[in-house]
């Protein structure tokens, strides 16, 4: 397979002369709004919007609507393409919907979200809902019935006859209760 | 930027909100707010007189070690303690539990990363688990819920508190232990 590349080049544009595309469908909610400002008063510009030149040569934006209305006055970061207008169409259409095709690595994501840091509020609520949608919390109660207290057994045995006691050190590991661990302890 | 852990968010706003609404709250104690990201929300949706400890040293800010110290001397009215710390919250629990003298609630996070675990000196004490070579990691690991358990279960005789309620978060991973305790002196 031949992929060819698309870009152009990178510009830096005032976002007010973008031209919104005609044929963008996506609408943002004031959450979203909100948590991009937050994004962006945080880190600022990460990435690049996208668009292609018209004939008369403006550019007319496929991809960063929300982001070129909510900073008018700025010079951003812009990739111009060189796509005609049904190629800009196939990337509105697909750009979006192929990111949210990804599935989420709870462990990844909970290990990632552990070194996330934020102090605005839009961008906290954001992750909150991020955390692991399908896994809500529920509240059950902590059983604090003393449980039995506990005695504990020191076993030693020379490394080199471990074996020999083996079998017996698993039949105790089976009981109900008993916690039986072997470790090889080196001498000091 | 200051770091916050985002991670569990929803899980711990859960938690506070079920025990908040139910046993209403007055005054709090945050022991390890880092920036303060819970108790910012939930100030919002409740009417509480604040004061809160930080993990880290920053200029003119109070530290966790200096909150409990503060939890230890009698005569405080703090009727939520929340102790949201990285890893054992038990040197502050024994140092509240010492000093409560009105119905409380508490809230622990009780830390575990991931498969190695090293049992604090009060789960060691909690489990009678006193050799003096170190206990083998895995048992620790195992050990690990049965110490908080014991510890929980041990405050009314330890402390002359009755303990009205207690719950946690159930979750998919349980790395980390999100408690609610809500308590009473004991009435004699």
């Amino acid at each position: 397979m031949q992929i060819r590349d698309r870009v152009r080049e990178l510009k830096r544009v005032m976002a007010s002369e973008l031209r919104p595309s005609p044929s963008n469908w996506r609408v943002h909610p004031q959450g979203q709004q909100d948590a991009l400002r937050g994004v962006l008063s945080e880190i600022g510009y990460a990435g690049a919007l996208l668009a292609r030149e018209l004939p008369d040569g403006t550019l007319e934006l496929i991809d960063g609507h929300l982001r070129a209305e909510t900073t008018p006055d700025m010079e951003v970061p812009v990739l111009v393409l060189d796509v005609d207008e049904r190629e800009a169409k196939y990337l509105l259409a697909t750009l979006d919907p192929l990111g949210a095709m990804a599935e989420a690595n709870d462990e990844a994501l909970a290990a990632l979200l552990a070194d996330v840091e934020s102090e605005n509020a839009a961008v906290q609520e954001m992750l909150e809902g991020v955390t692991n949608e399908d896994h809500p919390a529920k509240i059950v109660p902590f059983d604090v019935r003393p449980p039995p207290s506990m005695a504990w057994a020191l076993i030693g045995i020379a490394t080199s006859r471990l074996a020999e006691v083996q079998d017996q050190l698993d039949s105790i590991a089976k009981i109900e209760g008993v916690f039986c661990e072997v470790a090889l302890n080196a001498a000091d | 930027m200051p770091q916050i852990d985002s991670s569990h968010l929803r899980w711990k706003l859960t938690l506070r909100r079920a025990y908040l609404t139910k046993y209403g709250c007055r005054n709090v104690i945050d022991c390890c707010q880092g920036q303060g990201v819970i108790w910012k929300i939930l100030r919002k949706e409740f009417d509480v007189q604040y004061v809160g400890f930080d993990r880290k040293s920053r200029t003119g800010k109070a530290q966790v070690d200096d909150s409990a110290r503060v939890l230890s001397i009698p005569g405080h009215t703090w009727d939520v303690i929340d102790i949201d710390t990285y890893g054992a919250p038990w040197k502050h629990l024994y140092a509240a539990a010492k000093t409560i003298t009105i119905p409380t609630t508490i809230f622990l996070t009780v830390g575990r990363k991931g498969s190695i675990y090293s049992l604090p000196i009060e789960e060691r004490k909690a489990l009678a688990l006193n050799f003096s070579k170190p206990v083998p990691v895995p048992l620790q690991v195992r050990l690990h819920e049965r110490a908080m358990r014991l510890i929980l279960s041990q405050l009314p005789s330890k402390f002359r508190l009755e303990i009205i309620e207690c719950s946690m978060v159930e979750y998919y991973m349980r790395e980390t232990t999100y408690i609610a305790l809500r308590v009473e002196p004991r009435r004699t």
